[in-house]
């Protein structure tokens, strides 16, 4: 987003705002704006901004797991998630839409700052399918983190 | 005699007149020259590092632009890329 003064008089100050939206950038970022005027001698001048914008709340090896494996093998993933604010995080509720495909089972780290979120599929039979894990927290700034699930259940060999 | 003194006075305020005139006019001529003078656009700084940011928070900067030209400046555009 871009606010400015059109007009700034002989001798006079005028601004230009730059916004960018940290929902939008991860990591560090460097955006740029060109500036146009009437100035002959120089029409135009980049403006730059950068930073570095963490997430609140990371999750490792990202926001997706794959079940893949047989029946009658343990078929399970995990996901780590890591508050990085100072104040503490609590997981106040998880759930999910894969009916009775899947269990899970959240154990604490360190707790109130990292988690991990294992989940394990129980199907009876051969099964593709894929949902959505979702967990409820109580840090402001990400009250609720989606992962999801896919998983892939074959026969046993011969049966 | 009374007619000589009234066209001198004519012509001695007519000429006041006329110098009046020329004197607003250089005033207006020159204002005029000072506002079609050229702008000069001048950015002390161009780079701005935000400190470190969590997601959702709001990244704001606002440069300051000057113009030290004699001409009023236009700023055109501002195209973000």
């Amino acid at each position: 987003v871009v606010r400015y003064d059109r007009i700034i008089p002989p001798g006079g100050k005028g601004s230009i705002t730059l916004e960018v939206n940290s929902r939008t950038v991860r990591g560090k970022f460097e955006k740029k704006a060109m500036i146009w005027s009437d100035d002959a001698s120089q029409m135009s001048i980049a403006v730059y901004v950068r930073g570095e914008v963490q997430p609140n709340v990371e999750l490792t090896p990202g926001g997706y797991l794959s079940l893949w494996g047989t029946i009658g093998k343990t078929i399970k993933a995990h996901v780590d998630i890591t508050n990085n604010h100072k104040e503490p995080m609590r997981i106040t509720r998880v759930w999910h839409d894969m009916a009775s495909h899947v269990k899970w089972k959240l154990t604490p780290i360190h707790p109130g700052y990292a988690y991990r979120l294992t989940v394990t599929d129980q199907s009876r039979s051969p099964a593709e399918y894929i949902g959505h894990l979702w967990l409820e927290t109580d840090l402001p700034q990400e009250p609720e983190l989606t992962i999801i699930v896919s998983g892939t259940v074959h026969a046993e060999a011969g049966k | 005699m009374e007619t000589m003194m009234r066209n001198r006075n004519i012509k001695r305020n007519a000429r006041k007149i006329l110098l009046l005139w020329i004197f607003v006019f250089f005033l207006e001529s020159t204002r005029f020259a000072g506002a079609a003078g050229a702008p000069l656009i001048r950015i002390d700084q161009t780079i701005y590092t935000f400190p470190r940011a969590f997601e959702g928070e709001k990244l704001s900067h606002t440069f300051a632009v000057f113009n030290r030209g004699t001409g009023v400046l236009h700023i055109k555009e501002v195209r973000p890329s």
